[in-house]
Order: C-alpha cells, then sequence, then structure tokens
C-alpha cells in the first residue's frame, strides 16, 4: 500500500517537473510569448514551484535540521543548491512583479521605472539558468529512472501488447 | 490538505520576507546614493542633451528607443522566437552532461582497482600476526 503511494507520488513528481521545465524554457523567453503573457505565466511559475516544494517537505525539515550536524556532502550540496535556487526565483518574481506593466495595471498600480529591478531580474534569470542546470543534473539519475518506470514502459507495454500489422490480419484470416 | 496549505503559507512568509530585505535595501541604499534613473536620464547622461530640449523627431525617436524592448513579438522573425529556448535548453543540457560526466569520473577514480586491493590483502595476510597457526 505504502510503496503504491509512493510510486503514484514519484509519478506525479515527475509530470509536474515536466511541466515545471517546459514552463520555466517559455516562460524565460519573452520575445516568444509577449509581455503580457510573459508576467502571467512567471506568476503561474511561482506558484507551481510552491507545489514543487511540498512533496519534499519532509527532506527540507529534516535537512534543516542536522545540517549543521554530520550529513553526506551530496546531501548539503543539494540542499545549498536548493536554497540558491529558491532565493533566485524569488528574486526574480519579486523584481518582475515591480517592473511589470499588465499585472499591476489590473490591481490598479504602475510598475517601477527603477532600472535596478530590471537589472536584478536579468541577472536573476540568467543566474537561475545555469542553478537549475545544476539542480536537473544532480537529480539526473532519478529522472532517467522515473522516465524509465512510467513513461518508456508504459509505452513499452503499449506497443508490445499491439501485435504488427501482418499478424492481425493473418489472425484474422486464420480465425 | 490543511498541511499543505500551512506549508504553502510559510513559503510565502520566507519568500515575502526575503522580497521585503531586497525592497528596503533597495531602497535605503541604492535611491538614497544614486536615486532612480529614468529611461531619459540616462540618455541625457549618455549623450548630454536634455531630452526635454528635442525637436520632434529626436523626441520620437526616444519614444521609440524606449519602446525597443515592448516590441509585441509578432513582429520578429520566427526564428528569433524559438532561439531563445534553444539556447536555454542547449545551457541546460550542456551543465547537465558535463555534471553528470564528472560525478562519474570521481566515482570511477574513487573506486580501487580490483587488482590493487587483491594485493592489499594478501599483503595483509602475509604478515606474522596474520599467519595461520
Amino acid at each position: 500500500m505504502i510503496a503504491k503511494s509512493k510510486n503514484s507520488l514519484n509519478k506525479i513528481n515527475l509530470y509536474l517537473d515536466l511541466v515545471l521545465v517546459v514552463g520555466f524554457l517559455i516562460t524565460m523567453e519573452e520575445k516568444l510569448t509577449g509581455q503580457t503573457l510573459h508576467e502571467w505565466l512567471g506568476i503561474a511559475l511561482g506558484a507551481s514551484l510552491m507545489v514543487h516544494l511540498l512533496p519534499h517537505w519532509s527532506w527540507i525539515v529534516a535537512v534543516t535540521q542536522r545540517f549543521f550536524r554530520k550529513i553526506p556532502r551530496p546531501t548539503r550540496l543539494n540542499y545549498l543548491l536548493n536554497t540558491a535556487l529558491f532565493v533566485t526565483f524569488t528574486l526574480i518574481i519579486f523584481s518582475g512583479l515591480m517592473i511589470s506593466e499588465s499585472v499591476t495595471g489590473i490591481l490598479g498600480l504602475s510598475g517601477s521605472q527603477d532600472p535596478f529591478w530590471k537589472m536584478l531580474h536579468v541577472t536573476a534569470s540568467n543566474t537561475v539558468l545555469v542553478l537549475v542546470g545544476l539542480h536537473i543534473a544532480l537529480h539526473w539519475q532519478w529522472v532517467v529512472n522515473a522516465f524509465k518506470r512510467y513513461v518508456f514502459s508504459r509505452m513499452q507495454g503499449y506497443f508490445g501488447r499491439r501485435p504488427a500489422a501482418g499478424l492481425t490480419s493473418a489472425a484474422v484470416t486464420h480465425k | 490538505m490543511l498541511r499543505n496549505f500551512l506549508r504553502i503559507f510559510v513559503i510565502l512568509i520566507i519568500a515575502g520576507a526575503l522580497a521585503g530585505g531586497v525592497y528596503v535595501f533597495s531602497n535605503i541604499v541604492l535611491t538614497q546614493s544614486t536615486g532612480p534613473l529614468s529611461f531619459e536620464s540616462q540618455l541625457e547622461q549618455a549623450v548630454g542633451v536634455s531630452t526635454a530640449s528635442l525637436n520632434t523627431d529626436g523626441a520620437q525617436a526616444v519614444a521609440s528607443a524606449r519602446d525597443f524592448d515592448h516590441r509585441p513579438p509578432e513582429n520578429l522573425p520566427i526564428w528569433i522566437r524559438f532561439s531563445g529556448i534553444l539556447g536555454h535548453m542547449v545551457v541546460i543540457a550542456g551543465i547537465t552532461v558535463a555534471v553528470t560526466y564528472i560525478q562519474k569520473l570521481i566515482k570511477r577514480l574513487s573506486v580501487k582497482p580490483k587488482a590493487l586491493m587483491n594485493h592489499q590483502k594478501m599483503q595483509k595476510q602475509s604478515q606474522p600476526n596474520n599467519l595461520p597457526a
């Protein structure tokens, strides 16, 4: 029962992570989406990132409590990287809201003209690209295993169950 | 469900505190030292001409320069609109490949070769204290 719920949690994690990566890449490219969609996608990405943290909450709490004690080096590295990602994403979303035109316009506010926020937004976005690359790299084995288990095996099962076209017609003829 | 809402609330509080800190930092440190610079004042500093003194053509040029960042994407060629995504994917893939390779390399270097391990085992066994009685 526990293994089954863990399986489904892993599957949800995989699909959510895929949506996050695709959403992140689209949001990063303002020229593709245009200003208004870029702003709303950024807010949606922020909300999705919070949901992404929820399944890992127990890990976050456990490592935070033991951070200054003896913990494996990869875990410590992972924690530091994830903290950097959280800080950078917060900076991106906040600076984005500060310079936004569409989102703040709806609320009857106007974005700041201070170039500091634009500079912060661009710098944090470039930094987060590298951090996301490192984050995916450190979890690469999990990504490969999850893909094998939930995507490739299902595809294999789907294609394996279906007999080839020639065989079908032969079977039909035989019948 | 309630627990998840509480967790989201905690995340929002931490993020809000961080954003508040940055806002206070930008207001106190940056604004007092340099003052906020509008696009026009930056242009004036760079060119040395007041934008207010420009004629209609000049004012139009400034306005179009200001709007350069906000060009609607429909006016851009399709390859420019998609090239950014491809570039970002290449960066992420490059980092992933490099880090995975380094991790494998470290693992390979940290594992002792079997011949060396056998040699060490034999040496240990041949020591007088370890000889069978």
